[in-house]
């Protein structure tokens, strides 16, 4: 078919393919670097990837703890709760935790004030009642256990699990902030602490209304003095500090733990405050505990219906 | 020759009226967020750290867009509207022709991160409680730190960008899979590890305190096994392609 | 007699059966080739062989001795060449756009710019942006690409696309003044040999994917007769002897 007019050029055509079979010595080198990146950055991700999932964090080590501990049948929690300003203490707070799970049973024996009052509160939860008593009153509330779903039902893991997801997902790469620490004997202590720039602008707006809705207490006069204490922050709010602590037993079960909350703002005076929350937590009597009875005969009772029951914590 | 190409690159890039678009936005957002907050009572808490807020913003959409736009225009783009390769007929291989355009986005990319940078901590202090001068290196490093996810992000679009022949469907396609890479995680949670995309925020493990040294390296190393996967493949696949 | 560009056995087969197969020649020094055939013939692949956009299936080009797979920078160092439309940035001008081509080319003065855009009759539009230009202005933009970096091999795919009348003689002048006075040498692809047998001295043939014939036009053409007749004659010819191959396979 083809008339050559050229110059008869054999040898040029059959280099042209011997290059072609070839592939080019310098196609055949870029090919082979290309391909080369590809292997390396495919074992460079499985390595990272790999070890990133085995380096148990502080955050998984926390929520294993954590899912253990409330998977006990029973146990003690006793939760110390103080809030101060610049040092001086407003607030204290605490109450005793007793759940049996197989007794069906549970008690919460609660006081908060400040050093001059205190309030306290008592739950109990008993042969399918729970009874509310306060200090302040003499009457012992008595309540038919008609507790919501999720409550009655001792099997919520599904939406915890979910909410876990959902926090996880939302912490992001600050769970990787959370640290784990072996502790020579078994235990372990995990720690998350954020402060500054750290702390997600989510959190420092949730402080920043918490801290303004505590001090509107102010205009309350029911309200009792420590809430008048607080200080009513106007400016420069900001969540400074977040310490978060836990103490993680040879069983992987929570021993204690401790978060602790630095806010400063100033007052319209002017004043700096530096207001710390600090919420310790402490489990005991694992397996072991018996909550708190009461007898009820001869004592003043009030039954309540569902509604009422907000208004009682509420006093 | 590259160098040539790098200027070239850069020079589309800043002449398409998008980049200058996003580069307005690097400085209005932080100054109109910053305005807004001001009114706000006790700024919601989060005047104070009005650098990191806007970094959250912008490394979670804008940022990311900016890269998918860039590519997919860069790529795509230029297969649709016959330019090409006008690039490619000059005395310059592909493969440099490719590294020219990725340094052209991780220049904007670096422009853009120092513009908002500086914006936000200028317009920061309009905001009462903006009192972050002892934070300056912390959001200097957070800036910079930012800079590595985005990068990765860049070469993945670029990577995705091969598989176009229009910059509509290129971008498209890199929203969808930003969007559900950004999902998966609520369901799967053990794949936000190897997610390119969910290291967006990774800029907290360097600031205050800082992570450990390992569990940095071990996020890099990740985060560097991207790009390079990314990016050799993007050759490969630029080289081949038939024009 | 030097050889500037050597195509040396190119196959390229595409899915849809069309491409071109089996295309060798070359082209020396000075020559003014034209490439015709008619639309669809494989031209348009052809040249993009040559300039690397099309990687071929067998065979190899090679330009001022450099093989363009291997060493690609080299080859095209003297290339200047407009392929299939004449495309630019639309958001930038004239100008700007021939300001990113001449970045490859360091050497270039500065007024190389401005002397091509005259060269192609574009120095009054130069500021202003592409998308504003017609047909025939985007052509001569690419032939001022094209001819920007005082190229020894030009290769134009279809140039007088969208050109006037006067455009088309201003284009064949400068061309055959080029060629003549500096020695430059042409690949021209045209479907309108019309335009372009006033200039050539060489021709290629194509013809569904292959090239049928190959030669200077003193060789191919007896006197007395034009090169478009010729031209016709051996498109026939070529595919009476298409059917009879047919014919004699059925039998």
């Amino acid at each position: 078919m083809i008339e050559s007019f050229g110059k008869p050029d054999s040898e040029v055509c059959s280099q042209g393919f011997t290059l072609n079979n070839l592939g080019g010595l310098s196609m055949k080198k870029k090919w082979m670097t290309a391909g080369a990146g590809l292997g390396i950055g495919a074992v460079l991700l499985l390595a990272s990837g790999f070890s990133a999932m085995a380096n148990t964090s502080g955050y998984d080590a926390y929520k294993t703890a954590l899912k253990n501990t409330k998977a006990e049948t029973s146990l003690t929690t006793n939760v110390d709760l103080t809030i101060s300003d610049n040092g001086k203490m407003l607030v204290t707070g605490a109450a005793d935790l007793k759940v049996n799970k197989e007794q069906k049973a549970g008690s919460v024996a609660a006081t908060i004030g400040d050093s001059s009052e205190k309030r306290s509160i008592n739950v109990f939860r008993q042969e399918g009642k729970v009874i509310f008593k306060s200090s302040e009153e003499d009457v012992y509330k008595v309540r038919e256990m008609n507790a919501p779903k999720w409550q009655r039902n001792g099997d919520h893991s599904n939406p915890s699990k979910v909410v876990e997801q959902v926090i996880g997902t939302l912490l992001g790469n600050i769970k990787d902030l959370a640290t784990v620490e072996d502790q020579g004997n078994g235990g372990k202590h995990a720690e998350l602490h954020l402060s500054g720039d750290q702390v997600p602008a989510v959190v420092n707006a949730v402080g920043t209304v918490v801290v303004s809705k505590l001090a509107n207490h102010k205009n309350n006069e029911k309200a009792p003095d420590w809430m008048t204490n607080m200080p009513k922050l106007t400016d420069n709010i900001k969540v400074e500090k977040i310490d978060m602590d836990a103490e993680i037993s040879t069983k992987d079960i929570l021993e204690e733990q401790t978060a602790k909350i630095k806010i400063i703002g100033t007052d319209k005076s002017g004043k700096k405050h530096e207001l710390t929350f600090t919420i310790h937590v402490d489990y005991s009597d694992l397996n072991k505990t018996v909550p708190e009875h009461i007898d009820l005969t001869g004592k003043k009772i009030e039954e309540i219906k569902n509604k009422g029951m907000k208004r009682g914590w509420r006093h | 020759m590259i160098i040539a190409n790098i200027l070239n690159e850069t020079e589309k890039l800043w002449k398409h009226n998008r980049t200058k678009g996003f580069l307005l936005l690097a400085i209005l957002l932080p100054v109109i967020s910053a305005i807004i907050l001001h009114y706000l009572p006790n700024n919601l808490g989060i005047g104070s750290n009005l650098p990191m807020l806007m970094l959250r913003l912008f490394t979670f959409s804008l940022l990311p867009l900016f890269l998918f736009m860039s590519a997919s225009e860069a790529f795509s783009g230029e297969v649709a509207s016959n330019t090409l390769k006008l690039g490619l007929v000059r005395p310059i291989t592909r493969a440099k022709v490719f590294a020219s355009k990725v340094a052209a986005i991780t220049i904007f990319l670096a422009i853009l991160l120092g513009v908002i940078m500086i914006t936000t901590i200028i317009s920061g202090w309009l905001v009462p409680g903006g009192d972050y001068a002892s934070g300056l290196l912390d959001i200097f490093t957070a800036y910079a730190a930012a800079f590595i996810p985005l990068m990765a992000i860049g070469c993945v679009s670029v990577f995705i960008a091969q598989f176009f022949n229009k910059s509509s469907g290129a971008l498209v396609t890199m929203i969808l899979i930003y969007t559900a890479a950004k999902f998966v995680p609520f369901i799967f949670p053990a794949l936000s590890v190897w997610s390119i995309f969910s290291y967006t925020n990774w800029y907290v493990l360097w600031i205050g305190n800082g992570a450990p040294f390992v569990k940095l390296a071990n996020s890099f190393i990740l985060m560097l096994s991207y790009c390079i996967m990314a990016y050799s493949a993007g050759v490969i696949l630029f080289e081949k392609k038939q024009l | 007699m030097d050889i500037v560009l050597e195509v040396n056995a190119i196959t390229k087969q595409y899915k849809n059966g069309r491409g071109v197969r089996d295309i060798r020649f070359d082209i020396a020094k000075g020559d003014i080739f034209g490439l015709i055939g008619p639309n669809g013939a494989g031209k348009t692949t052809l040249l993009k062989i040559i300039i690397g956009l099309i990687r071929p299936d067998h065979g190899s080009v090679t330009i001022f001795g450099n093989n363009t797979t291997d060493q690609f920078e080299q080859a095209m160092q003297q290339v200047g060449c407009m392929i299939e439309t004449a495309d630019a940035y639309e958001y930038l001008s004239a100008y700007d756009n021939l300001k990113l081509s001449a970045r490859f080319y360091p050497e270039l003065p500065k007024t190389r710019i401005d002397d091509v855009l005259e060269q192609v009759g574009l120095a009054p539009y130069k500021k202003e942006r592409v998308n504003g230009f017609s047909l025939g202005m985007k052509q001569r933009l690419g032939l001022a690409s094209a001819l920007l970096s005082k190229p020894k091999l030009v290769i134009l795919d279809e140039p007088t696309n969208g050109l006037d009348i006067e455009g088309i003689v201003n284009f064949r002048n400068t061309i055959q003044q080029l060629a003549r006075v500096h020695g430059i040498t042409f690949l021209i692809s045209s479907h309108m040999i019309t335009e372009l047998s006033l200039i050539v001295n060489r021709i290629g043939i194509m013809q569904n994917g292959q090239m049928i014939r190959v030669g200077g036009v003193d060789e191919l053409v007896k006197p007395g007769i034009r090169l478009e007749q010729y031209i016709v004659s051996q498109l026939h010819t070529s595919m009476e002897g298409d059917h009879d191959d047919h014919r004699k396979y059925i039998k």
